[in-house]
């Protein structure tokens, strides 16, 4: 028995349907990107004030100033007796902005927390920023700016001898 | 058959993008000590007490380490001023630190009066303290006269 394998072609004709050919008019512009770094915020130094020796009567304010330095003094204010052992221990947290050129930016959010201290520091607070080129809420032609924040709080003789730590937090909108 | 189909599209106006809040902290330190430090840890080494007309003299020694008491690598003399407003009490200012000669320890006098104190030889560290200010002297590399007997506490009484 043989088997007879037949290739039918089915050849389909289409009806070309021919659309009428418009002249091509073509013209050119300009385009144009501008890529910027996306803006960052990163902490470059924490904020340390040192040792201090608490007051054995009256009160006491210990403030770091929003300075460069990395060798700085608090200085104490108020009617206490309290004192610094030893200098230079002391400096300001430093956070850096990256951005362009120009960009000008707005601080939100600027706020210093010792969670475990409780009664033992009051009154804490940060200090207002300092910058280490051009003006506050604008990035100079660098497009990066370093911002140096202090803090300060009150000691009394009723506050626990013991190291604290807490936290400096900063929120910057970019515009 | 005709189809109508109307697409309607609706474009959204965006308005101008808003900046995102970029956010960091760093850690924040405070060590807070207790100014008495010194005198709580020697408490053998009180100094004897000599009054005086004019302010108070202070003279301190401490064992040597061969009393099987062991000496710090660094040992610091902080002297402050610590007026009591409740009773009344105002300390006085200046003081003079005067190393008394070798094995024997440091002398501290005070005075209302400052020129009081300059007649004394051996002086190593004097001056006038503003309340709530303190002066401190690192003596572990003191002059040779302090030798391992050193530790004056001043308390202003």
């Amino acid at each position: 028995m043989k088997l007879r394998f037949v290739l039918a072609v089915l050849a389909t004709a289409s009806a070309a349907t021919t659309a009428a050919h418009a002249a091509p008019v073509s013209a050119n512009t300009t385009a144009q990107a501008n890529i910027v770094a996306a803006n960052q915020v990163t902490a470059q130094r924490s904020l340390q004030f040192g040792s201090i020796a608490k007051p054995t009567t009256g009160t006491n304010t210990v403030t770091v100033a929003s300075a460069a330095t990395g060798t700085a003094t608090p200085t104490l204010s108020g009617g206490g007796n309290a004192f610094i052992p030893t200098t230079g221990q002391a400096h300001a947290a430093t956070f850096r902005l990256i951005g362009t050129a120009a960009q000008t930016y707005s601080i939100t959010t600027n706020t210093l927390d010792f969670p475990g201290a409780g009664a033992n520091l009051t009154g804490i607070g940060s200090e207002s920023p300092t910058v280490d080129t051009g003006a506050l809420g604008t990035l100079p032609g660098s497009g990066q700016q370093d911002l140096f924040i202090g803090g300060h709080f009150d000691i009394s003789s009723t506050t626990a001898v013991n190291t604290y730590n807490g936290t400096l937090s900063l929120t910057v909108n970019f515009n | 058959m005709i189809r109508a189909a109307v697409i309607a599209a609706s474009l959204l106006a965006a308005g101008p993008a808003l900046a995102a809040p970029v956010n960091a902290g760093v850690a924040a330190q405070a060590r807070i000590l207790d100014p008495a430090t010194l005198r709580l840890v020697w408490p053998a080494a009180l100094p004897s007490v000599t009054g005086a007309a004019d302010g108070a003299r202070f003279v301190g020694r401490i064992p040597s380490m061969g009393m099987a008491m062991s000496m710090p690598a660094n040992a610091r003399l902080v002297i402050q001023r610590l007026d009591e407003p409740d009773s009344g009490a105002t300390a006085p200012a200046a003081f003079e630190v005067v190393s008394a000669g070798p094995g024997r320890g440091y002398i501290v006098r005070t005075s209302f009066s400052p020129a009081a104190l300059r007649a004394l030889d051996g002086v190593v560290l004097g001056g006038e303290l503003s309340g709530g200010a303190a002066a401190s002297l690192d003596v572990a590399e003191a002059p040779a006269a302090a030798g391992r007997a050193l530790l004056v506490v001043v308390q202003y009484n």
